[in-house]
């Protein structure tokens, strides 16, 4: 095929013959796009977006509406970008298996955590008003709580087992750990005492928590 | 002249060759219910409408008594309609294997320039349509390269 000339500046194969988007300028700015939109545009982002017209409404529609509306939009929009940015390199030559940036996700982790944090802000104060009984708000901090000490013991347990990258990738958890323990901290300054109801809470997701990890680390093994 | 495979005998089967099997049964009969015989059909077919398109642009008013009336020029019409695009899917098949080969080695981006067309519309074309089977040779054409339909 001597007649026919790349147009796109990609590297030389002998220095670099597989190539992603983040190589090629044209196509490094389309995925961007990309990574913004799904970033941006992600379920917890949305979660947040919901729970935010929710509660400046409280009906039910318009936030599940609103909600579903921006991921769906997040992830066709998303790979219509990332597509794009493909479109740059010869599928021979395509680098399809390498992963972003840490700084990107890492970027992207912290985005995810404050949304995360606000949503549960806004449940904490619906769960403030007087209508929620003792109980039900004692269930939840014990929730919260034992989300709370499931997600450092997670965190412990990757940096204990994991090496180099791994590792590395198991500190993107941090932002939402922060968020979650912030949450418990401001919530636990108004709740008076641990009852039946906090235990109960806590217990309950200690134990959903476990079943969880343990489906987790049994289909992994048995695939 | 006309080209005509394997001398005189030519069947149904042969002069719809372009149309789907099942529904080879159902276009015959429409004809013979005109009174049009199996050679009318290969003629309006072997000089791709060509009789037809000179006959409709006069402004006779007789222009489909030589044919044997409207209804038989509307059908006539229809099949050489339907042989193109018959055609047209045989040549876009083609079209995306040769796309499909060249996005292995090439962008998007440069296949797209090259063959004047959006960057999105690349893939669509690559990926094909119809795969067959498709006529070996048109009735203008003897029967050359190879005979009878390519899967």
């Amino acid at each position: 095929m001597n007649d026919i000339i790349e147009i796109v500046d990609l590297p030389d194969p002998a220095v670099r013959p597989l190539v992603h988007p983040l190589d090629v300028p044209p196509a490094r700015r389309e995925l961007l796009r990309s990574w913004l939109l799904t970033t941006f545009a992600s379920p917890a982002v949305a979660l947040c977006i919901a729970a935010l017209i929710w509660f400046t409404g409280h009906a039910y529609l318009p936030p599940v509406l609103a909600g579903v509306t921006i991921i769906v939009f997040g992830v066709v929009a998303g790979r219509w970008f990332a597509d794009r940015a493909w479109d740059f390199i010869p599928r021979k030559r395509q680098d399809r298996g390498r992963a972003l940036p840490i700084s990107w996700d890492l970027v992207g982790a912290i985005v995810a955590a404050v949304a995360l944090f606000v949503t549960l802000l806004l449940v904490a104060h619906r769960l403030d008003q007087s209508d929620v009984s003792r109980p039900v708000r004692d269930a939840t901090l014990g929730v919260a709580v034992a989300v709370a000490l499931l997600m450092i013991a997670e965190l412990v347990v990757r940096l204990v087992i994991g090496r180099g990258a791994a590792r590395r990738r198991a500190l993107l958890s941090l932002p939402a750990i922060v968020a979650v323990v912030g949450i418990v901290v401001i919530v636990h300054r108004d709740v008076s005492g641990v009852s039946a109801a906090t235990w109960w809470g806590a217990g309950g997701m200690v134990v959903f928590g476990v079943v969880a990890v343990t489906g987790k680390l049994y289909s992994s093994v048995v695939r | 002249m006309s080209c005509q495979p394997r001398g005189d005998t030519v069947d149904w089967d042969e002069v719809l060759a372009h149309r789907p099997p099942d529904t080879r049964a159902g276009v015959r009969d429409r004809f013979l219910a005109c009174g049009v015989t199996i050679g009318q059909v290969h003629a309006a077919l072997v000089d791709g409408g060509d009789a037809l398109h000179v006959a409709a642009g006069t402004d006779d008013p007789q222009w489909t008594k030589p044919f044997g009336g409207p209804l038989v020029v509307a059908l006539l019409a229809a099949e050489v309609s339907s042989l193109a695009a018959h055609l047209n899917s045989r040549a876009s098949a083609v079209r995306a294997r040769a796309v499909d080969e060249l996005l292995a080695d090439f962008s998007a981006v440069t296949v797209a320039a090259h063959l004047g067309i959006s960057r999105q519309k690349v893939y669509d074309i690559g990926r094909g349509g119809v795969s067959g089977p498709f006529i070996g040779h048109v009735p203008w054409q003897p029967d050359t390269f190879r005979g009878g339909t390519t899967p």
